[in-house]
């Protein structure tokens, strides 16, 4: 499999510029955006993607509701979701688990966390060879 | 002492209280400190409930102006990352280049020494090939190629941290939102305790509830109560001066 296809879903422009920045930094090129959950299914059923990074906090449809509308579509349901948010207390934590999403990383990261979280996905969600 | 009666709201006399004259007094010297204060606290929530929105677009400002800081910073800092790529492309042809020659150079000093003491080599000759020898050991093209790629991959390093340090101007911009709604609840807040001064019915105009006439529709309002509540006062002081 080549580089994954990253869909970035932030409703402030300078995060997904950060987000992305990051990503290319890391190696990862293969890269679209969205600016709210609503965006980001229509994103999703145009163009695809093999791996979603949401916030949490957005107009229209939250991370939550987007992550929770994925895990419900039997074509997307195992797609891989990182949440990167400012929210980190227990009980938020808890509802993002709830809503099935892979990882969870706070505000401020590193370029370098970031990789950390997503290679931990992509190896936990790679197909196992028989 | 004597006896007031206060009417019940019945006109005969078997339906009226006894009520000494001392406790009106002193009801009403006690409404005469507390009014003023009421007339401070009112004052206080008008000028609060004034400032209130104003207060909300400055946060707002705040937002956008930090929002767009960060996103000149960050259009200038992808500006730069992208001359230290084109930098670091010529810089690989340089160095394509510089290792080219260098080979071609070793190629024509091995040559030369080779060549030994052949007819053809002439004194002005080998005096070139010991020339040529000093050059290739002092010339050092390729360590500086190195060096300078080191450093435009630390710079680019730099570029990423300031890069990722911009996600506190999204961390302060949710923070200071949290606290526009804070501003705003409060606000509300403000209005109810307002209008729980029975403004609401005085208020009038078309504007909507929160808004700066608004306030000020209720500030005039609260002033000509101040003004009957003033003209109570006053009767009552001249009452007790006649006794």
């Amino acid at each position: 499999m080549g580089s994954p296809k990253f869909l970035v879903v932030d409703d402030s422009v300078t995060m997904r510029r950060i987000i992305i920045n990051a990503l290319r930094a890391i190696g990862y090129d293969n890269l679209i955006e969205a600016e709210d959950g609503q965006d980001a299914l229509q994103k999703l059923l145009d163009k695809g993607a093999d791996f979603v990074i949401a916030d949490w906090n957005m107009p229209e449809m939250t991370g939550l509701e987007l992550a929770s509308w994925i895990r419900g579509n039997g074509f997307f349901s195992r797609l891989p979701i990182l949440m990167i948010t400012t929210r980190g207390s227990k009980d938020d934590v808890l509802k993002a688990r709830g809503a099935e999403i892979n990882d969870y990383i706070l505000k401020p990261f590193s370029p370098q966390s970031l990789k950390e979280k997503i290679d931990k996905i992509l190896k936990s969600t790679e197909p196992k060879n028989a | 002492m004597e006896n007031h009666f206060i009417p019940s709201g019945d006109s005969t006399a078997e339906n009226t209280i006894p009520l000494d004259a001392g406790v009106i007094e002193s009801f009403a010297q006690m409404l005469e400190r507390v009014i003023p204060l009421l007339g401070n606290v009112k004052s206080a929530l008008e000028e609060c409930s004034t400032k209130i929105p104003r207060a909300s677009v400055d946060l707002e400002d705040v937002n956008q102006a930090t929002e767009y800081a960060a996103m000149e910073i960050l259009n200038i800092l992808e500006n730069l990352s992208k001359r230290i790529e084109v930098t670091k492309s010529i810089l690989n042809k340089l160095k394509v280049g510089s290792d080219y020659q260098q080979d071609l150079l070793r190629q024509i000093s091995e040559r030369l020494k080779s060549a030994g003491s052949s007819s053809w080599v002439t004194p002005e000759i080998s005096t070139l090939s010991i020339l040529l020898d000093k050059y290739l050991q002092l010339s050092d093209e390729a360590g500086s190629i190195a060096a300078i790629g080191k450093y435009l991959d630390e710079t680019t390093d730099d570029f990423l941290k300031i890069t990722v340090a911009l996600q506190v101007q999204d961390i302060t911009s949710q923070q200071v939102s949290t606290a526009k709604d804070l501003v705003s609840s409060i606000q509300q807040q403000l209005i109810l305790i307002l209008k729980h001064f029975d403004l609401k019915k005085r208020i009038g105009g078309t504007t909507g509830p929160g808004s700066v006439q608004d306030i000020e529709a209720s500030t005039s309002a609260l002033k000509a109560e101040q003004d009957v509540v003033d003209q109570i006062i006053d009767e009552w002081k001249r009452k007790q001066g006649k006794k």
